[in-house]
């Protein structure tokens, strides 16, 4: 009961939740679908939407006049959400998902769910409509060793029939053409093919050839259907097209490439490329042979004949589109001749440059045409060139799909979806021009920094009069006028400013506008607008605005290759002009390990002048100290795994700082493969020596992560007063660090998550214990004294958050100075566990400029809402029984149960989806904390931890109180006077 | 009657209680201040040495139960828990915080 009223009075003050006039005042959000596998463009010219399917699993329909989206479904994150197949037909786009477990048909108008069926397991391979007569009735799905034919209209299974020899074959393929058949091809490697004929009535086999074809070793790409059910196949060892008619022949006819002058390029996988228009009709005779990445060939393949119809040279896509009768081929080339990429484009990285030169071709000038030709003579049509460029990002085209039409006058209008090497979508319309497109690169977002804004010109100039090197110019007469013209320029840019706000205010609210970009960029009062510098899974950089989320700059890396590490780091902010902010990006191979550095302009997304050294050995950890070089921007160390120290910058002046304060330089390495953690110190000579080492064997645990604590974190107060007024000091050790481990041993009885709070400069093990029956993700926040980090009960089947933290008890050791090699005392470690009644995705603290503020834990939930919920629920001193003296202190007495409330979410119904991480950074403001959430979605807003104690509410009334005081000095004036009279008037009686 | 008030006035701190205890300390304050004027007027007396260490020491237990009650009411700053926002957080001479 007493626990109840608590949490009722508890609740009273945090009902945080926006009021509906402040949605999107200071939040907003973006969405996107990520990465297209599959695309489906509607052959009409009226049709409005694009359909997609994405690589982080999302089916949508984008709107084609602005690339908005119409309807999006996402599903889960992980490989069980993943999307293997997308087909459309008419209204239906059915998707098999989840390896081919997952059967879904969605009506493509609103995005509703037709209808989803589950599908027996077996690995994926391919799917296709299949038409009979004159519609398409059936979704035929071929798995490793079994094909099941379901109805188009409601999903329900037909027939399912195994297929023979299916240990030994692989099925690939499959081919209909309207005709009652299936066929289904297997190939055995190097051997022989496998042409199943399947009745489509019934399921039964009516036919089973084999075909001899012994240089054969896979189906997909080699091999294509053309025509009808003739399949053709490209072989390079040969040189050689094999045909093969699967209704009537039995053995592959060999043409050799020579009779029609054409040669596959050495170390290519030749591909054959078919088209079927319509499901019910046999598939074009026509067809592309790719011969090498730029070289394709229009070939056609017609009454047993091949004849070679155009030869596309340098060409860096292909694509077929039919509307109505019509099959046109687009091709898209290069405005100027292709030419491998030179070497000085390409950002630093040395190693990683020969090893992408072969496959890096690319336009001289990044302009690109697209053309149509119609497939069968291979004659190019006029009036249908798209001319585009993309000089501004230097990625090169990597999908192109084409959505033909007619128009009035029976020619062929078209419109082309490209997508490029950094995952950006274009529209494009003839003559070139973009409709719109779309940054999906965002949907992968991996790390970000926000960056404080430069000064307005103004107060930059004020700052800057007073540089020292002005000082040495200009003598005192000089300086004097210099700042009169800058006082000048103040007084200026008030007037123009006050002019804008009372300009502004005569207008409706809803039409100021208030475009940002990069020339009008400046710091407001409060800090509280800034430059997310966001980096994604892609190489490609953004600078976005982040009150209103612009992208006012973006960069892309091209020598990044997929799955590679970013580590951003702030080098030197804004504070110090005229030296431009610098932030420097460690890029990390997956593959060689090797690294690199991109050191760049946060503001303005330019590289720097400055030079990076080059890393010639793999990067294991960085360290930024906070000493500075001449110009301001802080050291960063690199340690190699020869255990040697790279400095940058590595002027003489910071190797003569380095020198001095070598001593006390430290760092920590994690190997969680071997299961080892080990301390380092720097040497005078940066070298390193080796001065502490802890095991964790990782035959029992492996190490999931380690923590430490952020280098921004200021903590304001150094203890927590007790309800007798003595102070409970807070062990505050800026080098501690959280060590996670999940046990290897997965039984539901027997797992077990570890924590281990470490020293990073001693290695002294302060804290270890062992969370039985529990079980991984493990999601860790750690901060000032405390850690918390939430887990999987496999006993109790539930979620759990466990909090310590730490206290040096009533007097601290030593007030003044603190050392981890000083430390006689073990802090107590005091432990609390509750139970959190949902899985979360992603979990973060706030964090504000000094301190003062209390916090709270920023909790992302699968579901897509954020749930801000204060740290003080989750405080281990919680009480069991509350006495007088906790209640002065104001704990909540315990309760197992952390409830989730919907006002505590800050997102209110803008959901993220799929939320990996959360980030947040102080304002200049102390009540005020800036967040961001990062996913498939980005949103950013404010949170106020202890509400906004340091600002006036929105609603706070300024006539009100304004009236009431002129009022006030008003009747005082009134009175006053009529005081003065009335004692006149008696002086005069 | 001092005494007394504050006794009934409780230790709790709220406006009245705090508003008592502060214009007792005052008034005392006061006469302590014109202590000159008071001896003065004990100019005529007598035992004048005696009657004004009478009224100083008075006064003086006053001021202590004002203290005292100030005290009991938790407004003296004598625990370290009164000067914590004022500790300044101990120097790291490490530099080992990973970026």
């Amino acid at each position: 009961m007493a626990a109840g009223l608590w949490a009722l009075l508890l609740l009273v003050p945090l009902g945080a939740a926006v009021y509906e006039d402040q949605v999107g005042k200071f939040d907003w959000r973006q969405q996107y679908v990520g990465k297209l596998k599959f695309a489906s463009l509607e052959a009409a010219q009226g049709s409005k939407k694009l359909l997609a399917a994405t690589q982080q699993n999302v089916v949508a329909a984008l709107s084609s006049r602005n690339g908005e989206i119409l309807w999006r479904h996402v599903d889960k994150g992980t490989p069980e959400g993943a999307i293997d197949a997308m087909l459309v037909h008419g209204q239906d786009a059915i998707t098999v998902s989840n390896a081919g477990r997952i059967l879904r048909s969605w009506e493509t108008n609103i995005g509703g769910l037709n209808w989803e069926t589950s599908l027996d397991t077996g690995s994926f391979q391919t799917a296709s409509l299949v038409g009979l007569q004159d519609t398409v009735k059936y979704v035929a799905v071929l798995k490793k060793a079994a094909i099941s034919l379901h109805y188009l209209s409601n999903g329900h299974l037909k027939w399912v029939e195994h297929l023979p020899e299916s240990e030994s074959t692989r099925y690939q393929l499959l081919y209909s053409r309207g005709t009652g058949v299936i066929h289904v091809l297997g190939i055995v490697p190097q051997s022989h093919l496998n042409v199943l004929t399947f009745s489509v009535e019934d399921g039964e086999i009516t036919e089973q050839t084999k075909v001899a074809a012994p240089w054969l070793k896979s189906l997909n790409g080699a091999c294509s259907v053309v025509g009808e059910a003739v399949l053709v196949c490209a072989d390079v060892d040969t040189h050689s097209l094999y045909v093969c008619s699967l209704e009537t022949e039995q053995e592959m006819k060999q043409i050799p490439l020579q009779s029609l002058d054409l040669e596959f390029a050495d170390g290519f996988q030749p591909r054959v490329l078919a088209t079927q228009p319509n499901l019910i009709n046999a598939s074009r005779t026509q067809f592309f042979l790719q011969l090498s990445p730029t070289h394709f060939s229009l070939l056609q393949y017609k009454h047993g004949l091949l004849s070679h119809l155009r030869d596309f040279q340098q060409a860096a896509l292909v694509s077929f589109a039919t509307t109505g009768e019509k099959t046109v081929a687009a091709v898209l080339t290069c405005r100027s001749e292709l030419k491998p990429v030179n070497s000085d484009d390409l950002y630093a990285g040395n190693a990683l440059e020969d090893s992408q030169k072969q496959e890096s071709l690319t336009c001289s000038n990044q302009t690109y045409n697209i053309n149509l030709y119609l497939v069968e003579t291979g004659q190019r049509l006029l009036d249908t060139t798209i001319t585009f460029n993309l000089e501004h990002n230097g990625a090169k085209p990597e999908q192109l799909y084409i959505q033909v039409f007619l128009k009035k006058d029976d020619s062929v209008g078209y419109r082309a979806l490209v997508q490029t090497e950094d995952h950006m979508l274009m529209f494009l319309q003839q003559p070139g021009k973009v409709l719109w497109s779309r940054e999906e690169s965002l949907a992968e977002v991996v790390s970000l920094e926000m960056v404080d804004l430069p000064l307005t010109g103004a107060q930059a100039e004020l700052e800057g009069e007073f540089g020292k090197k002005a000082a040495i110019q200009d003598g005192l007469l000089g300086m004097f006028l210099k700042r009169l013209s800058s006082q000048l320029i103040l007084l200026q840019a008030w007037t123009a400013h006050l002019w804008k706000m009372f300009y502004d205010a005569r207008k409706p609210r809803s039409q100021i506008k208030n475009e940002i970009n990069i020339d009008n960029l400046a710091r407001d009062e409060f800090n509280l607008q800034k430059m997310m510098v966001m980096v994604t899974a892609s190489g490609k950089l953004f600078g976005i605005e982040s009150s209103s989320g612009t992208i006012l700059w973006k960069q892309y890396l091209r020598n990044v290759r997929p799955g590679a590490s970013f580590k951003l780091m702030v080098q030197r902010t804004t504070a110090h002009f005229p030296h431009p902010p610098q932030c420097t990006l460690l890029v990390k191979d997956k593959e060689t390990k090797m690294s690199f550095l991109y050191v760049f302009n946060p503001i303005f997304g330019k590289r720097s002048q400055v030079a990076p050294p080059v890393l010639k050995r793999q990067i294991l950890q960085t360290l930024l100290l906070p000493i500075m070089d001449q110009d301001y921007a802080k050291v960063l160390l690199l340690i190699d795994d020869e255990y040697k120290v790279t400095a940058f910058p590595a002027t003489k002046n910071v190797l003569r700082q380095l020198e001095e304060i070598a001593h006390s330089i430290f760092f920590y390495l994690v190997d969680a493969e071997q299961g080892r953690l080990s301390g380092f110190r720097l040497k005078k000579d940066l070298t390193t020596e080796e001065i502490w080492e802890v095991f964790i064997s990782p035959e029992v645990q492996k190490i999931v992560a380690v923590k430490g604590k952020r280098s921004n974190e200021h903590v304001h107060s150094q203890g927590r007063v007790m309800g007798d007024r003595s102070v409970l000091y807070k062990s505050l050790n800026p080098n501690l660090l959280a060590v996670v481990t999940e046990s290897t041993d997965t039984h539901h009885e027997r797992t077990f998550v570890g924590i281990y709070l470490i020293d990073g400069v001693t290695g002294r093990i302060i804290h270890s214990s062992v969370q039985k029956k529990a079980k991984g993700p493990v999601h860790m926040v750690h901060s000032e004294n405390w850690v918390v980090y939430q887990y999987w009960n496999t006993k109790a089947r539930r979620n759990e958050f466990t909090v310590l933290e730490l206290y040096e008890g009533t007097e601290q050791y030593n007030a003044t100075a603190f050392s981890s090699l000083d430390r006689p005392l073990l802090p107590q470690v005091l432990q609390q566990s509750y139970i959190f009644p949902s899985a979360i995705s992603a979990m973060e603290a706030t964090i504000t400029e000094r301190g003062i503020t209390s916090r709270h834990l920023l909790i992302g939930l699968p579901s897509g809402a954020i749930l801000s919920l204060p740290k003080a629920l989750l405080d281990p001193r919680r009480p069991e029984i509350p006495t007088e003296q906790t209640r002065e202190e104001n704990l909540i007495p315990y309760s197992p149960d952390v409830q989730i409330h919907a006002e505590r979410f800050i997102n209110y119904n803008q959901t993220v989806s799929q939320i990996r991480g959360i980030y947040t950074a102080p304002s200049g403001l102390e009540s005020t904390c800036l967040v961001v959430a990062y996913g498939l979605d980005i949103y950013q807003t404010r949170v106020y931890p202890s509400k906004q104690f340091d600002v006036l509410k929105d609603d706070y009334d300024y006539v009100l109180i304004s009236s009431v005081l002129f009022g006030l000095v008003f009747a005082t004036m009134i009175t006053k006077r009529l005081a003065q009279v009335k004692l006149l008037n008696r002086a005069w009686r | 009657m001092n005494l007394f008030i504050m006794y009934m006035a409780g230790n709790t701190i709220s406006i009245f209680p705090a508003m008592m205890v502060g214009m007792m300390g005052w008034r005392l304050l006061q006469a302590l201040l014109s202590l000159s004027t008071t001896l003065k007027l004990l100019e005529s007396s007598s035992a004048r040495l005696l009657q004004g260490l009478v009224f100083l020491v008075g006064n003086g237990l006053g001021l202590a139960l004002a203290l005292y009650k100030c005290q009991a009411m938790g407004l003296l700053p004598t625990h370290a828990s009164d000067w914590l926002a004022l500790v300044a957080p101990p120097q790291d001479w490490t530099l080992s915080r990973h970026a």
